[in-house]
């Protein structure tokens, strides 16, 4: 167990490095980092003052050591627009987009689960023509299209809900639906899948077999593997709302760190967007790390599998 | 005994309709058993799409990037206004809606079909490669991989167009989602080339002498091919989105280019006073689309491959 952990994390830091080393090498890519961190319309003299700053005149080695062990102890970086530290920034925004992150989350698993399994265990019923039709809908229209139609229908038209701002749970109602929309069809369409696949299985025929009753066949024995692949997705899924809804959060006026990233494109505060590139490979990498080890935990066969 | 006695004469006749029904069948039918359950509705739209897109000039009634000569900014669709001259009203600059909306058909799927293709030829060549060479490279080619799957996609497009800015015009948006999305391919190809690796004909080539860069090519390459279309018809609709996000954004395809993205980010002032048209009018195609696209790879993916039938 504990070679089994040790590996993982060994892959971990390994790919986090490659992460560095591609953002570092990208931004250098075009020949001028100090013109891409003090951006586009920056004088020369801000340029200069960048180059000195960052040190981007030193050798490349020594650039990416002290990227390196910047990035590694939280410092991402100073906000040009915010004047104070990337990650202090970040921190101040987190909390407002872990609010709309985990309601769109808690709404995409509370119906793309169901949908799946059902639409798995009855096909051809209309309920799963309908679950279809959902997916569909959920992963062909943009998420901005959903947001402006809400607006329109039901902040213009009907004036049930505010167009934007947050504070209040109605104000959470059109942007958690507009972001988890697309997470719920691709949880419905994984667990469909899945579902599928497990139920072919040898244990479900002989559960079966021996009299379990269906439903206890479908939700004990075929769901509890078929969620593997689905629980791996949704902990990525998670970390991916937080930091991508930069449509949504600037469309509803939510403050959290899409829309950070909206002010670091208009604004070019480029620094802005690279902290929140790190941060969110970051996250990613974590609980990719967190959920092996947690099923290493709770499924022997994984750990000897690797 | 009367099935003993008739059986023969059934067999007969079935074969003769066989035959008959053989030497009846056109040369193409073996084309039309393989498109009998295409997605039908898909294949029109797309069909559509094309025509639209190759025949913009012909079809849309006014220049898309100049105002219409006497026309005022922001008006309604013609079944408001009565003015049929544009039929779904002007935008903000007073240029015509639906000749914007035509328009942006060719930069929707010019980049959604440029675009995966750079992002499928990038992500076939580093797959093949990783999967059949193994050892060091692929390790390390597939720790690539990790790490740049690891930034979602969205910020990872923004973030490449803050550092390349728009250049190149239209086609940085291209070599963009080309750099976001080949990933994608390479994970999967790599899988399958490690399984096609062991198999006879692989191992014969390799006997007979052939070299790797043949055997990759000659042997590897056309036994993905089914997977990288289904990977590419599912990947258009994400690179259309993708596309159209950035140029919400602002920071897609530049003005004042009629992208459809960029279209609904300048309707959203008039769509607070109500008018829905303007949002509509490219948000329909976007959403028709990505949507035929899907139909399209869904039914690729049950086609081409038999695992997957049943879904």
């Amino acid at each position: 167990m504990t070679a089994f952990v040790l590996r993982r994390v060994a892959a971990s830091v390994v790919t986090l490095l490659l992460l560095s080393v591609t953002i570092f090498l990208l931004v250098r890519a075009t020949g001028d980092p100090a013109r891409v961190y003090a951006g586009a319309e920056a004088s020369e003299e801000e340029v200069a003052a960048v180059r000195e700053d960052f040190g981007l005149d030193r050798p490349l080695l020594a650039q990416y050591a002290s990227f390196v062990s910047d990035t590694a102890q939280g410092d991402l970086g100073h906000s040009i627009q915010f004047r104070q530290p990337v990650f202090e920034v970040y921190m101040d925004r987190l909390p407002r987009s872990l609010i709309l992150a985990t309601v769109a989350f808690v709404l995409s698993l509370l119906i793309g689960l169901p949908a799946g399994v059902l639409s798995a265990v009855r096909p051809g019923r209309w309920s799963a023509g309908v679950f279809r039709a959902i997916a569909l809908t959920g992963v062909s229209v943009p998420n901005f299209v959903i947001a402006t139609t809400f607006i329109l229908v039901f902040a213009v038209k009907l004036g049930w809900l505010p167009t934007s701002g947050s504070g209040t749970i109605k104000q959470l109602v059109m942007p958690s639906i507009a972001l988890g929309w697309y997470f719920a069809a691709a949880t419905m369409r994984l667990t469909q899948s899945s579902m599928l696949e497990v139920m072919r299985g040898e244990y479900v025929k002989l559960a079966r077999l021996k009299g379990v009753p269906e439903w206890i066949v479908i939700g004990k024995h075929a769901l509890k593997n078929a969620l593997i692949p689905v629980l791996t997705l949704a902990g990525v899924n998670f970390v991916v709302m937080v930091n991508v809804a930069v449509v949504i959060e600037q469309i509803f006026a939510w403050p959290g760190i899409g829309d950070l990233v909206y002010q670091g494109i208009t604004l070019r505060d480029f620094p802005l967007v690279q902290g929140v590139v790190l941060m969110a490979g970051f996250m990613v990498v974590a609980v990719n790390l967190i959920v092996d080890v947690v099923y290493a935990v709770l499924d022997p066969r994984i750990r000897l599998d690797r | 005994m009367a099935v003993i006695a008739t059986s023969p004469t059934t067999t007969d006749s079935a074969q003769e309709m066989d035959q008959a029904g053989r030497r009846r069948r056109p040369p193409w039918g073996r084309f039309r058993l393989l498109l009998a359950d295409a997605p039908t509705g898909a294949i029109v739209i797309i069909a559509a799409l094309v025509v639209v897109a190759v025949f913009a000039p012909w079809l849309a009634p006014h220049d898309p990037l100049q105002p219409v000569p006497g026309a005022l900014s922001t008006t309604g669709p013609a079944w408001e206004t009565g003015d049929w001259n544009s039929v779904l009203g002007t935008d903000f600059q007073g240029r015509d809606i639906l000749s914007r909306v035509i328009y942006g058909t060719r930069i929707s799927l010019a980049v959604g079909l440029v675009g995966t293709l750079v992002a499928g030829s990038l992500g076939l060549a580093v797959g093949v490669v990783a999967g059949y060479l193994g050892g060091l490279v692929d390790q390390v080619l597939m720790r690539i991989v990790d790490a740049w799957l690891a930034i979602p996609a969205l910020i990872f497009a923004v973030f490449l167009a803050m550092v390349f800015g728009n250049k190149l015009g239209i086609w940085s948006i291209v070599i963009i989602l080309g750099a976001v999305f080949w990933t994608r391919y390479a994970r999967v190809l790599r899988g399958e080339v490690l399984s096609l690796r062991e198999r006879d004909f692989v191992r014969l080539a390799q006997v007979a002498g052939a070299s790797r860069w043949r055997i990759m090519r000659r042997h590897i390459v056309p036994n993905v091919a089914n997977t990288w279309m289904v990977l590419a018809s599912l990947t258009v609709g994400v690179v259309i989105i993708l596309e159209a996000s950035l140029s919400f954004l602002g920071i897609g395809v530049p003005p004042p280019a009629p992208a459809w993205g960029s279209m609904i980010a300048e309707a959203r002032i008039p769509l607070m006073a109500g008018k829905w048209v303007p949002v509509a009018a490219p948000a329909v195609p976007i959403a028709l689309t990505v949507f035929a696209f899907n139909l399209l790879g869904d039914w690729l993916r049950v086609r081409l491959d038999p695992t997957q039938r049943n879904l």
